[in-house]
């Protein structure tokens, strides 16, 4: 194969210049495949609403307006922003220690329960320390929950993939047991959790809008988790292992302790982002606590490109998505289940476009080769 | 508030005052439904009826300017057959009758209902309707966020004083029930399923006893309950049982499982009542009636009462057979003329506040 592009790329100057080209400006190239795959998606949803008999031009003006149009829209993507970059994060670390983990929904509803039962139960500590709890609640349970799959994978070599996926569940049925007994406090009507001291609460930054000190915190850890994965030796190790485990092996890196704390990093992730979407806007666990947010986490990692700007690109479009479908439905009341559609279609697009761009790379790369 | 009710009250009375003049022969089929307290002022101010037409379309615009604008806000797909269809239907009809301004948004859950309630309120809607029990705590909690938007629920808490919150006795209906119940039983033995052992389920056990009882001094309840509101099967099975211990009635208030329930009874050949909304039609012999609770009367009470200016906001309006929201379905053939009167006194003697609430913590037998 190598040897085939080897010789074309010698022989035809204009494909080796087409080959040059795309293999200094990759970056490029897979933004405006993504960028062209969204607009697709939209001209399908478009197409779609029109035959439902709506204005597609009212309703994506609505997903624009309502998402980044006002003060309030603005603040509510950015606050939906946040447990997306968190799942992301924790997908694509995984994703580089060589360690498919499907199941941030059931870490970071376990990094929930975690913080609900630092932030409610004890009481009297100052506010910057309340919240530091709470957080680190939060990391422990989304790890140890993430550690369970990992001892299997570990010590047993059972698969990741079914073990985490199948976990989601234990999670979800789990946090509904909780609510319906053990965290509810009982003069409450409703199946929810107890609610957050006002000391564990994260301020709002942005005045008439939802948007909390969460926001910041998680654009910082970005920036840690990159700096761990490519400039630290632990981050080194796990970017081998996960590139080739043998060879790992053989340059004598520790695979075990480099995917234990692979492991802890994704389920801590997690568990943090379901520790701020607690302490920043539900304040109490309620049915459903997680919107999806763990699945399209996943999503989120894979259109980003597993890399840091990529990722926060496409952790803000999915809350676009998610704050701009609410705004299509109140403003130009496209049905629901036409939303989950459209939803669908970016993200078949958008990963479709991955694939694309990853067999571009890999052609691209054996041209080199 | 009061000034604009005013105003809207002037404009359906010109309205129809001018619906009525020009026209006298034609239009009396055309709008039936109009309300009839209404229609009879416009009657007593006959004399007047060709004056105020002339200036018809000078009080019309302003209302043109400016229809209240109302938001509602399901938990469910509004095709649900049931309790957010009701509410989803009323509120059309609402906007159809007095010109509103609506929006809904539906498949809300739980944790972003606090967004959506902010967006509309953002949006400076009048009125931001929540129809689900548990969006009770985030109306309460973003209601103060929004001084001079008001917010309904279909809750038990208004903790704020621009909101209200409307709620079901969950308990008038069943009674009527229970009076239905206590006459046709033979063997004086009621089977009753639910979805649990609930301070509401509690309360409705209860009121069926207490309905039952007028009528039928020995009467026995056996109350089961699923534990879920989808299981069908155990709701089923559970009423085969106690129809195989004795029951001849079956009433079932289970969610999903109020079918299996009636399923049962069809299988048994045993009488059985639903609820919700009317099951006739799963076995049209035997389902006498159903404790239909009609959940499209709270957007109508909210919003009519924000156009009249006649409701109480910061306040928790407990709503039962009086006001219309829980009454039993046309009773099928099985059911004799003095089953009927003696629904009809039961339903008068609520109304008149003679029937008191059954307990919620514990089985008034016991």
């Amino acid at each position: 194969m190598s040897e085939l592009s080897n010789t074309s790329n010698t022989s035809l100057t204009i494909k080796e210049r087409i080959i040059l080209f795309a293999r200094n400006n990759m970056g490029l190239i897979s933004t405006s495949i993504s960028i062209l795959a969204i607009g697709l998606a939209l001209l399908i949803g478009g197409i779609l609403i029109a035959i439902a008999g709506i204005n597609p031009w009212e309703a994506i003006t609505y997903l624009i307006k309502g998402s980044f149009g006002n003060r309030y829209g603005f603040g509510e993507t950015l606050t939906r922003f946040v447990p997306l970059l968190f799942c992301s994060l924790s997908f694509a670390i995984a994703h580089k220690s060589g360690f498919f983990n499907v199941g941030a929904e059931g870490q970071l509803l376990m990094g929930a329960v975690g913080a609900v039962l630092v932030g409610a139960y004890i009481e009297g500590l100052h506010p910057v320390i309340h919240v530091l709890l709470c957080i680190l609640a939060g990391i422990i349970f989304g790890a140890l929950w993430a550690g369970i799959a990992g001892v299997l994978k570990i010590f047993l070599g059972s698969d990741e993939l079914i073990n985490t996926m199948m976990l989601n569940y234990v999670a979800i049925l789990l946090v509904d047991y909780l609510i319906h007994g053990p965290i509810k406090p009982p003069e409450s009507y409703l199946y929810v959790s107890a609610t957050i001291l006002p000391s564990a609460k994260l301020p709002i930054i942005l005045s008439k809008t939802p948007l909390h000190l969460g926001f910041i915190i998680s654009l910082l850890v970005t920036a840690g988790v990159f700096y761990l994965i490519y400039r630290t030796p632990i981050g080194y190790q796990m970017r081998t292992v996960g590139a080739n485990r043998r060879a790992a092996s053989y340059a004598g890196i520790n695979i075990i302790w480099a995917t234990v704390v692979a492991l802890l990093t994704t389920g801590g992730l997690a568990g943090m982002g379901g520790a701020m979407e607690l302490m920043g806007t539900q304040f109490k666990i309620v049915n459903g606590f997680s919107a999806g947010y763990g699945f399209d986490g996943i999503g989120v990692a894979v259109m980003g490109r597993y890399n840091p700007i990529g990722i926060l690109l496409a952790a803000l479009l999915f809350a676009v998505i998610r704050v701009g479908m609410g705004a299509m439905q109140r403003g130009a009341g496209v049905p629901f289940p036409l939303l989950n559609v459209i939803q669908g279609l970016i993200i078949i697009f958008v990963i479709a476009s991955g694939y694309l761009t990853n067999r571009l790379s890999e052609t691209v790369i054996g041209g080199r080769a | 508030m009061k000034k604009f009710s005013l105003l809207m009250t002037f404009v359906l009375l010109v309205g129809m005052l001018a619906a009525c003049a020009p026209a006298a022969e034609a239009p009396a089929v055309e709008e039936p439904v109009v309300e009839e307290p209404v229609v009879e002022e416009p009657a007593a101010e006959e004399p007047a009826a060709e004056e105020p037409a002339a200036e018809e379309p000078v009080v019309e615009e302003p209302a043109a300017e400016e229809p209240l604008r109302v938001a509602m806000i399901f938990n469910t797909t509004i095709k649900d057959g049931g309790y957010a269809q009701a509410g989803y239907e009323a509120l059309m009809a609402l906007k159809e009758k007095y010109n509103l301004e609506v929006s809904i948004q539906e498949s809300v859950g739980d944790a972003t209902v606090k967004d959506v309630l902010r967006s509309y309120a953002a949006d400076e809607y009048d009125l931001v309707y929540a129809h689900e029990l548990y969006f009770t705590d985030a109306v309460n909690e973003v209601a103060p966020e929004f001084p001079d938007v008001k917010f309904g629920v279909t809750g038990y808490m208004a903790g704020s004083p621009n909101v209200v919150a409307l709620d079901a006795t969950n308990w008038q209906g069943v009674y009527l029930a229970g009076v239905v119940a206590g006459m046709m039983t033979k063997t004086n033995k009621i089977a009753m399923v639910t979805v649990s052992q609930s301070p509401i389920a509690l309360t409705m056990v209860n009121a069926m006893y207490m309905g039952a009882l007028t009528q039928n001094p020995d009467i026995e309840i056996l109350h089961l309950f699923t534990g879920s509101f989808d299981d069908v099967v155990k709701a089923k099975e559970m009423a085969t049982a106690a129809i195989k211990d004795g029951a001849d009635i079956v009433y079932a208030n289970a969610g999903m499982g109020t079918v299996g329930a009636i399923e049962a009874a069809k299988e048994n050949n045993t009488f059985a009542i639903g609820s919700s909304v009317d099951r006739n039609s799963l076995a049209p012999e035997l389902v006498l009636t159903s404790n239909i609770l009609d959940s499209g009367r709270y957007i109508t009470i909210a919003v009519e009462g924000m156009i009249n200016g006649d409701l109480e906001w910061g306040k928790v309006y407990v709503m039962g057979v009086k006001e219309g929201v829980e009454f039993l379905a046309p009773f099928n053939n099985a059911v004799p003329q003095e089953v009927k009167d003696a629904v009809e006194k039961a339903t008068q003697d609520m109304i008149d506040g003679k029937v008191e609430t059954p307990p919620s913590d514990k089985y008034m037998w016991e």
